[in-house]
């Protein structure tokens, strides 16, 4: 018996971690936590799970972290914590909790009219850290300045991404030309004029031919007996089909297998 | 024991099941479009589709829901296309094109989707391409068979689309298979006389009566490699799939297919009782069989 580990429900789990149900449904899906499914199906989820998360609430239970943030009031806090982790969608109650949070004050000059609710970010995410309360000025010079610190924000970043995207061109362009003077590597052609330079010998051969070349974009690497199998004509036709395509360079030849190396424009 | 243990457990217990009567996989499944998914009873109503599709005639193919009628066409396409494959003479070549109604949305595309079929270049305008078409008969030897499969699902304008496919069907050398659910036929066909008028072949698929399904069931038991059939199915067995299915095949062929999974999990030969218990109906249905 001592062996036996708790294990707690959902409902329990949810309210162990201050999350909704959807919450750890999603960690589960994103494999942030592990979670059991007994006969039945449903989910359950280990003491130790929930201590660990508990021990480091700001690695995967971002709900949990605004707690602090809340006034001491029991019922407040209960009725803030439950509006930001169930209700974020409804705005007018978000406003309204953000409000009583603050106490009915701006929080830059301390007005007590034409109160509004500002998002920090400049995005739309109902986050309690994410929202003050402001009087109309403030928020409309709020609202001017952003554009220049969300410049400046990503200002420092942009050292960072040149570098990574610059050595990109680069290494394209050099794949560009090394195989240029000996065969393009992977060209683009349209079906019709793949299927032209195939030269079948009259319009049935060609649609099977057609046939064959949609089997092989499917494929991608394959040998002519798993072409023929798919498309279930005579073998003979899938490597004349083999040959004549990699006499044009569409296909490159492997002991016996091919790969294909063209890509069919829309 | 979790759900997918005993999945497991039961495609292993199915395939020792299969393999104790000497088969490779499940015998009734539905998609087997290749001569041996037909009965020879049903092999008449081919060649006689067969035939229209090489004449250049335009035909109706009509049938309750299930009775094979996209099976039938698949099977068309697929044989026409091996034939003109191995006839050396070009006139005798069919070219089979098959297009699911749903697919287009206007005469249009349809014309666009007969070019593709052909793999020939459809980014022109639309008279360059109906150009092609009716140059057929004097730039290409070959016949052209259009399979339409499920005309009346389409939701392209219907004037629009059966006025398009009587000027194609005036083209020699260019034959029309349509098909579709009878009752949604008639009334596709009732609201075009002109096209009605250039119909030359209407056939109907009818359900299998008890000898034909019973031909058909074990034809697919002896190509799957079961040589004891009449052990595999007995008797009673066949009788209440027939009264399950009244001879539709595609629920014949379902019935039997959950019948015979049903069989291996209880390891005995498929009996009145095992397709009882593998084909349980709702108590809604069992008590007005007329809802679908």
């Amino acid at each position: 018996m001592a062996e036996l580990k708790k294990f707690y429900a959902m409902k329990e789990a949810c309210t162990l971690l201050g999350v909704h149900p959807n919450t750890i449904r999603r960690w589960d899906k994103e494999g942030k936590i592990k979670v059991v499914r007994p006969e039945g199906g449903q989910r359950r989820i280990s003491e130790s799970e929930i201590k660990r998360l508990l021990e480091k609430p700001s690695v995967v239970s971002p709900p949990s972290s605004p707690q602090p943030t809340f006034p001491q009031d029991e019922h407040l806090s209960h009725f803030l914590s439950y509006v930001f982790s169930y209700q974020r969608d409804d705005w007018e109650l978000v406003k309204r909790a953000t409000l009583i949070r603050d106490d009915y004050t701006c929080s830059k000059c301390g007005g007590k009219e034409l109160l509004e609710v500002h998002h920090r970010d400049g995005t739309s995410r109902n986050d309690p850290d994410n929202l003050v309360t402001l009087c109309q000025k403030c928020h409309q010079e709020a609202h001017r300045a952003p554009p220049k610190v969300q410049n400046r924000k990503i200002t420092p970043e942009v050292p960072i991404s040149p570098k990574i995207t610059v050595p990109k061109p680069e290494k394209t362009k050099k794949e560009e030309i090394r195989p240029a003077p000996v065969t393009p590597k992977i060209t683009e052609a349209p079906r019709h004029a793949i299927l032209d330079a195939l030269t079948p010998a009259g319009l049935a051969q060609r649609t099977v031919f057609g046939d064959l070349l949609s089997a092989a974009i499917v494929l991608k690497t394959f040998t002519p007996k798993d072409l023929a199998s798919r498309v279930r004509c005579p073998e003979a036709l899938t490597t004349t089909f083999c040959e004549r395509m990699s006499a044009r360079g569409y296909l490159k030849s492997k002991n016996g297998t091919f790969e294909l190396q063209v890509k069919v424009a829309r | 024991m979790t759900t997918f243990e005993e999945k497991i457990g039961r495609d292993e217990r199915f395939e020792s099941y299969l393999q104790r009567w000497g088969m490779q996989g499940d015998p009734f499944n539905l998609e087997l479009p290749s001569v041996d998914a037909f009965a020879p009873f049903q092999k008449g109503d081919l060649r006689k589709l067969k035939w229209l599709l090489s004449e250049g005639k335009i035909g109706v193919l009509t049938g309750a829901l299930g009775m094979g009628k996209t099976t039938a066409c698949k099977f068309l396409a697929a044989s026409l296309r091996d034939e003109s494959l191995t006839a050396p003479d070009p006139s005798k070549h069919v070219l089979p094109i098959l297009i699911h109604g749903a697919t287009y949305k206007s005469a249009d595309e349809l014309l666009r989707a007969i070019i593709l079929g052909l793999e020939l270049d459809a980014n022109k305008d639309q008279a360059s391409l109906f150009e092609i078409l009716r140059r057929w008969p004097h730039e290409h030897q070959e016949r052209l068979a259009v399979i339409i499969d499920d005309v009346p699902e389409s939701g392209a304008d219907v004037v629009e689309v059966s006025e398009f496919l009587r000027v194609l069907s005036d083209i020699p050398n260019i034959s029309i298979l349509l098909n579709g659910e009878l009752k949604q036929m008639r009334r596709f066909l009732a609201e075009v006389p002109a096209l009605l008028d250039r119909i030359q072949v209407h056939s109907k698929l009818r359900p299998m009566n008890r000898k034909n399904l019973k031909e058909l069931l074990e034809l697919r038991l002896r190509t799957a490699g079961c040589a004891n059939y009449g052990g595999l199915l007995t008797p009673s067995g066949f009788k209440s799939l027939y009264k399950f299915s009244k001879g539709v095949p595609r629920l014949a062929l379902k019935a039997a297919s959950n019948s015979i999974h049903h069989a291996a999990e209880m390891d005995v030969p498929i009996d009145a009782r095992i397709v009882k218990a593998a084909n349980k109906r709702s108590a809604l249905k069992r008590a007005f069989p007329f809802l679908r």
